[in-house]
């Protein structure tokens, strides 16, 4: 469920990066795990995810991290601001970590709060004040296969 | 001496950044503004104030950023993860210049800090919630926020 409209537009802090999404979010969840937290310096992250043919760049462009063989991370070069992660997985089995999608960070949104969550991911590093009795799943990073498969998928490709 | 017992160490994701605290406080604070929003890309800061003279770079420094006239922010360069924030300017005893405020995120064991405070929660995002027992304030109704925005002003003019 979204409480967003088309064109969803958002930028960093500083304002050097603006970019717009013509297509409402597919799905949106937070990811407790240590690289998230690490990423965010936050409890979690909250991403939204989007086609990657729907986002564009109005102002700017993110600087790219490559954060394992996985995954790209873009974040403002001058103000700091996080504002995407992309998977590079070809032919990933979960449509979330294939490279022609794209999770937005929502804090970045210019309307954070017209979104709302589907999951939680990586609950096995969820900090111990954060309570979410929503319902909502939630899964360990550690137990899901997929993942286990998409680093293997991603290291036999780079040898 | 550093107790090396009490002190705790973290970092940015890469790695290039590394920071160690001597005397960290066990308790830190949410910030839900539009500005920790998008600096996290997440849906508040969670911090720990800490006095500068406790907290030391061990490895790298962050660069630098100065958010606005009363506040500067660090970040690593190569990967993005925010690391500290600081007043330039003191919003409150509390919110002072003394202090460096640290992500717990970064943190290498952030599960040791807990939580007790919320501010900025007039953009607090609806889906989440939290003990409200604890104090909540709004950074709209801070006066001592405004009177530091307009000493930061009038400071760089």
């Amino acid at each position: 469920m979204t409480g967003h409209t088309v064109p969803i537009t958002g930028g960093c802090l500083c304002g050097a990066i603006r970019y717009e999404v013509s297509e409402l979010p597919i799905e949106t969840g937070t990811c407790h795990c240590r690289d998230c937290q690490k990423s965010t310096g936050s409890a979690f992250m909250v991403m939204a995810r989007f086609s990657h043919a729907a986002l564009r760049y109005i102002k700017g462009e993110p600087k790219l991290y490559r954060s394992s063989s996985i995954k790209d991370k873009g974040f403002c070069s001058n103000c700091g601001s996080l504002l995407c992660d992309r998977y590079l997985v070809e032919n990933s089995e979960t449509p979330g970590r294939r490279p022609d999608m794209v999770w937005i960070q929502i804090g970045t949104l210019d309307h954070p709060e017209a979104s709302s969550v589907d999951w939680h991911y990586g609950v096995e590093s969820q900090l111990p004040w954060v309570n979410f009795d929503d319902g909502l799943p939630q899964r360990r990073c550690d137990k899901d296969p997929g993942m286990a498969a998409d680093f293997a998928a991603a290291e036999a490709g780079e040898e | 001496m550093t107790d090396k017992t009490k002190s705790v160490t973290g970092g940015c994701l890469c790695g290039a950044v590394r920071y160690e605290i001597s005397e960290p406080p066990s308790e830190g604070g949410l910030c839900h503004c539009r500005v920790c929003q998008k600096t996290t890309g997440s849906a508040f800061e969670a911090l720990i104030g800490c006095l500068r003279a406790t907290f030391r770079y061990t490895k790298g420094e962050p660069k630098r950023y100065r958010s606005s006239s009363i506040m500067e922010k660090c970040f690593c360069s190569h990967c993005g993860s925010p690391l500290t924030d600081r007043y330039l300017v003191p919003v409150s005893e509390f919110l002072s210049t003394d202090k460096v405020w640290v992500h717990i995120g970064t943190l290498d064991e952030p599960e040791a800090i807990t939580i007790n405070s919320h501010y900025g929660v007039e953009s607090q995002l609806p889906w989440l919630h939290f003990d409200e027992s604890q104090p909540r304030v709004r950074c709209d109704e801070d006066t001592g926020l405004a009177a530091a925005f307009a000493a930061g002003e009038a400071a760089e003019s």
